[in-house]
């Protein structure tokens, strides 16, 4: 009991912070996954280099997306901006795991953030993203909380994919909200089979399934996008993560993505 | 002349004979209920409250403790019970409007079942809309339309990035915006390289990223548009979802009150507002603060704390319920104040300002007794600041318009109501005095219009044997109903007596059911002291003795004084000019009398007689009438032929307060005509009675008082036999003298004798002859009235001459 207890907190959890209007839902997830004091979450978040090296060149403006204010790049203003959000980051990661009594840490990295991100999934049990989607919010829109959404559970032939539905289905118990199981095969044949070792896993649970038939981990998440979730768990080999589905989970998930290694 | 014989013991009280009666005690007796003598008064407050027509209110005038209000309310329960429940009457909130709550009537007693099933309704419509919303089938429309926005937009920057990449632009999304960055192959193009970019290759990628930027502004401009359908997507989305969550616990609502078109209004506005305003019903979704609902213009409280938003919203207060009434409502209001007649709207402190809502409407006494009768003090009424503008202004308008005085006086500058108003259908009853409904009359032209009908309760009512009777069987009632003794026949005879005493008249008994009832009160408290179980005459007596005694201070140092000489008055032997007159003092309830000692003097003059009370302005009017009219009397009595020579002065002595009536004018008249003729009058008489111009002697009042008043004094300083009072004949009827008077009279020790002009006065007073005139106009010799003309001669020769010398020296 005792050597389970620390094999759980031994844990190693990465969440990557820094959009203020989803780190919160990020890191309520995280709350779902470790209701007690669990895992060793480390913060993270991750300078765009790629800016960086823009900045100062003079025909390079950033526009804004609300106001459509142009601004000159500049290094400077970068790395102040860059150091703000850091701070509000770190702020908010602090708030949502000291009282938990989570051991966390917390970094700021400069880089490719997609280079970055497949370095540090190869380091750790689980990965949050938060969802940058919904660029304009939706005024008058009917706000339910992403924790009354069900918790959506990638299931495929991936040797991750059993981690990722015990991942889901301990997010699910935790929430009181329903589980969907997404079946992603590559050709219909597979997915009783599938069904099978999912049934079999979440026992006598209710569970609503999802058919998905896909050749890829983007092709998928572009067909998921339109289902409700408040979360998406979803086992990745660190080396399957390639630079266009970290961009689609980053940019086309609009709930907080939570990979399993 | 023939003189005048004093009264006999037994005109000097008429007594009542308790074989009149034929019970034992009244506990014999049917109780009567209906008013004794107000025969007038019933019968008008039953036409009143029959007749429909607009401005038939009553105005029930009489005197205090007549049983107005005995009356009103017997007459009105009877009423009620004939007639149907009134109305139930609700406010609720006007959607387009909550500034003007919206009253809805209902039947009878079905307010609070609205009430019911609307806080049913509200509460289905929580657990209905909560899951509906939380269905997975709304997410998922939900979900697809802020999908189809989503989709929008990131086609839109695909192309965006298609468009740029075609220009070797690469766009970068940052947390706050985009970036547009050139780009070689497909990596960006660093600072340091870019600088090392000819100038013209610098140009052309500046020229791209304008266009670029160009197409970037042209497809963000496109986003609002679209974010504006998917919203009206998503109102739509919500409307369906809400419409099908609510509208059939509605539809069975609307069912219901099919037959009642304004609640069926009120339903359907409700319907509308609900999807409109789902957001309340969502757990989580709704709980909007206070300052919250003030800003967004609703108003957000008013029932207890922690009801939700939505029972605030589309609660039902129930100003009028009638659900536990038998007949028509009848409210007795005995603290008309504005508010209280017409209802208030209270505010409440939020966060330091002051809101109100339709819940805090309250209601008047207008509302309560609407469809019914209305009861008002009308001096308590006009008492209280703008409740009498208030109530004519209902009235007038035949609607209650609920504002609260501040508002109405513009003294409060906050947020305030303008509810809708009430149709008024109430019958008021205004009870109060006479001098009210006549000042009413006469200085508020809105007062006749508005009340019609006048109950005019009478003070008293005949002496019959049969009034006596019923009078029995009303005091038999108030010992019942206040679980009092019953009285005896002698007790009930006494009582009766003592009745006839208050109305001041022997042929009358007292309408003054109060007194009647104090009375029968204290009676039972000697009674019980007497260890009687039944009230005996002599507790009535006790009572009526221990009455006076509590009341008597005043006139008993009064009549202390006059006994140590402090106040002169001569109770024997002769004097000229002097004479007792006789002045009564009311002290709240008690009256008494004492005598008053009353002067005249004469000289030469031009004919004034001077009242002195009357040149120091402690005269009333009808007092200088009274000696003005003795000028005429000397005029036209003695010297017709001669001008008025004389200069008089009358004076009240010792009286340090005004002097009012003209009960005194006959004595005055006599201490003139003793100081004309130098005839003393007794000083063992007192005299009462007013005089006209032609020396009759006229009824006064408090006749009973003034003989007693002479008596007790007289009586203390020991009875002489001689002693007695001179009163206007025409009041030998109201003669109800106390029992020691009474036994003097009887042992010849005292007399009353009635007189009918001043001449028997004159007679009475001087022990000779008053003297009547002949043709001639002369008097027989050496009689009062001669010795009066022959002064009055000698005056004007005087003055004649006085005049004529004063002309010779002048010339």
């Amino acid at each position: 009991m005792m050597a389970a207890k620390a094999a759980e907190r031994q844990v190693r959890v990465t969440i990557m912070l820094g959009n203020s209007l989803t780190d919160r839902d990020t890191l309520a997830a995280l709350e779902l996954l470790w209701p007690e004091s669990p895992a060793e979450v480390l913060g993270l978040y991750i300078e765009d280099s790629e800016l960086l090296s823009l900045a100062d060149i003079p025909v390079v403006r950033e526009y804004c997306r609300l106001t459509q204010a142009e601004r000159r790049l500049q290094a400077v203003e970068l790395e102040r901006q860059f150091r703000t959000q850091a701070r509000i980051a770190e702020r908010a990661l602090a708030e949502a795991a000291s009282p938990r009594g989570y051991p966390w840490s917390f970094r700021s990295l400069r880089g490719d953030p997609v280079v970055l991100l497949r370095e540090m999934l190869a380091e750790v049990d689980l990965m949050l993203l938060g969802a940058t989607a919904g660029t304009a919010p939706l005024a008058g829109r009917r706000a339910v909380a992403p924790a009354r959404r069900p918790v959506m559970a990638v299931f495929d032939q991936a040797e991750p994919a059993t981690r990722a539905l015990g991942v889901a289905m301990k997010m699910a118990d935790a929430g009181g909200t329903g589980l969907v199981v997404v079946l992603a095969a590559a050709r219909p044949d597979e997915l009783p089979a599938l069904r099978e070792r999912a049934a079999g896993l979440v026992g006598e649970r209710s569970v609503d399934y999802l058919e998905v038939i896909s050749n890829s981990t983007t092709e998928l998440l572009n067909r998921l996008r339109r289902q409700v979730a408040g979360q998406l768990v979803i086992g990745i080999p660190a080396d399957q993560l390639d630079d266009e589905t970290i961009a689609l989970l980053r940019r086309r998930s609009t709930c907080p993505a939570i990979l399993v290694r | 002349m023939d003189s005048v014989k004093p009264l006999s013991a037994d005109e000097l009280y008429r007594r009542c004979d308790p074989d009149l009666f034929d019970f034992e005690t009244t506990a014999d007796l049917e109780a009567l209920t209906e008013p004794l003598g107000q025969e007038r008064a019933v019968e008008a407050m039953q036409f009143g409250t029959e007749i429909q027509a607009e401005g038939y209110n009553l105005y029930v005038l009489g005197p205090q403790g007549s049983g107005r209000h005995t009356a009103i309310r017997r007459i009105l329960t009877g009423k009620s019970a004939a007639s149907r429940r009134a109305d139930d009457w609700c406010y609720v909130n006007n959607f387009p409007d909550p500034s003007k709550p919206r009253a809805l009537r209902l039947p009878p007693g079905e307010g609070v079942i609205l009430r019911r099933d609307i806080g049913q309704l509200v509460d289905e419509s929580h657990t209905a809309l909560t899951a509906a919303f939380e269905s997975n089938e709304y997410h998922a429309r939900q979900h697809a339309i802020e999908e189809e926005l989503q989709e929008y937009q990131e086609n839109s920057f695909e192309q965006l990035q298609a468009y740029a990449r075609e220009r070797g632009i690469k766009v970068i999304q940052t947390s706050t915006g985009v970036v547009f960055a050139p780009i070689r192959g497909d990596k960006t193009i660093s600072s340091e390289e870019f600088k090392k970019l000819p100038k013209d290759e610098q140009d052309h990628i500046e020229a791209m990223i304008r266009e670029v930027t160009a197409e970037f502004q042209h497809t963000m401009q496109s986003i609002p548009e679209e974010a504006r359908k998917m919203r009206q997507k998503l109102r739509d989305l919500d409307h369906e979802v809400s419409m099908l969550a609510v509208g059939n616990l509605i539809n069975q609502l609307i069912e219901k009150y099919l037959a009642l078109p304004r609640i069926v209004a009120y339903l359907r506005d409700m319907q509308a507002d609900i999807v409109e305003n789902v957001d309340i019903f969502i757990k989580g979704g709704g709980d909007r603060g206070t300052i919250q609902a003030i800003l967004s213009g609703g108003h957000s409280s008013g029932l207890e704390r922690g009801e939700s938003p939505a029972m605030r919203r589309y609660a039902v207060n129930v100003i009028v319920s009638n659900s536990g009434e038998e007949g028509a409502p009848v409210v007795f209001e005995d603290h008309p104040t504005f508010p209280n007649l017409i209802g208030k709207i209270e505010h409440m402190s939020e966060m330091g300002t002051l809101i109100t809502n339709f819940t805090l409407i309250r209601p008047g006494a207008l509302h309560r007794a609407n469809g019914g009768y209305l009861v008002i003090d009308a001096a308590k009424l006009l008492v209280q600041p703008f409740a009498w503008e208030g109530l004519k202004r209902a009235l007038k308008s035949r609607e209650i318009r609920t504002q609260s005085l501040g508002d109405a006086l513009s003294l409060v500058s906050t947020v305030s109501l303008e509810p809708e108003p009430i149709p008024l259908n109430t019958k008021v009853f205004l009870v109060g005095d006479r001098l009210l409904y006549y000042l009413l009359q006469i200085y508020d032209p809105e007062f006749p219009e508005l009340f019609k009908v006048a109950a005019d309760f009478e003070d008293e009512f005949e002496r019959s044997p049969e009034n006596s009777r019923l009078f029995a069987r009303l005091l038999a009632m108030m010992a019942s109903r206040d679980r009092l003794r019953p009285l005896d026949r002698a007790a009930t005879a006494r009582l009766i007596e003592a009745c006839v005493r208050e109305a001041g008249d022997s042929q009358k008994i007292s309408a003054s059911l109060m007194n009647a009832t104090d009375l029968v009160r204290e009676s039972d408290f000697y009674a019980a002291r007497g260890g009687r179980h039944v009230i005996a005459s002599e507790d009535v007596q006790q009572a009526i003795d221990a009455r006076t005694h509590r009341a008597s201070r005043i006139r008993d140092r009064l009549q202390e004084e006059i006994l140590r000489g402090t106040l002169l008055i001569d109770t024997e032997g002769a004097v000229t000019g002097q004479i007792n007159g006789l002045a009564i003092a009311q002290l709240g309830e008690f009256a008494f009398a004492h005598p008053s000692r009353i002067t005249a003097r004469v000289a030469l003059g031009s004919g004034e007689v001077i009242d002195i009370e009357r040149e120091v302005e402690l005269g009333g009017p009808l007092h200088s009438k009274g000696v003005l009219i003795l000028s005429g009397y000397l005029a036209g009595h003695y010297v017709i032929d001669r001008p008025l020579s004389l200069s008089a002065s009358l004076v009240f002595e010792q009286t340090y307060s005004g002097v009012e009536g003209d009960s005194a004018s006959a004595a005055e008249l006599c201490a003139l005509l003793s100081a004309l003729s130098g005839i003393p009058l007794r000083q063992d008489l007192a005299v009462t009675g007013s005089v006209n111009q032609h020396g009759q002697i006229q009824a006064i009042g408090g006749v009973n008082e003034k003989i007693e008043g002479f008596f007790d004094i007289c009586k203390q300083r020991g009875l002489s036999g001689t002693q007695g009072v001179l009163i206007p004949a025409a009041n030998v009827r109201h003669l109800m003298l106390h029992n020691d008077v009474i036994e003097a009279v009887k042992a010849g020790q005292f007399s009353v004798y009635p007189v009918e002009d001043i001449d028997q006065c004159l007679t009475l007073l001087t022990g000779s002859e008053a003297g009547t005139a002949g043709e001639d106009g002369q008097f027989a010799p050496d009689t009062v009235n001669a010795r009066v003309r022959e002064r009055l001669l000698a005056l004007a020769e005087q003055r004649h001459a006085f005049g004529t010398n004063s002309k010779n020296e002048s010339t």
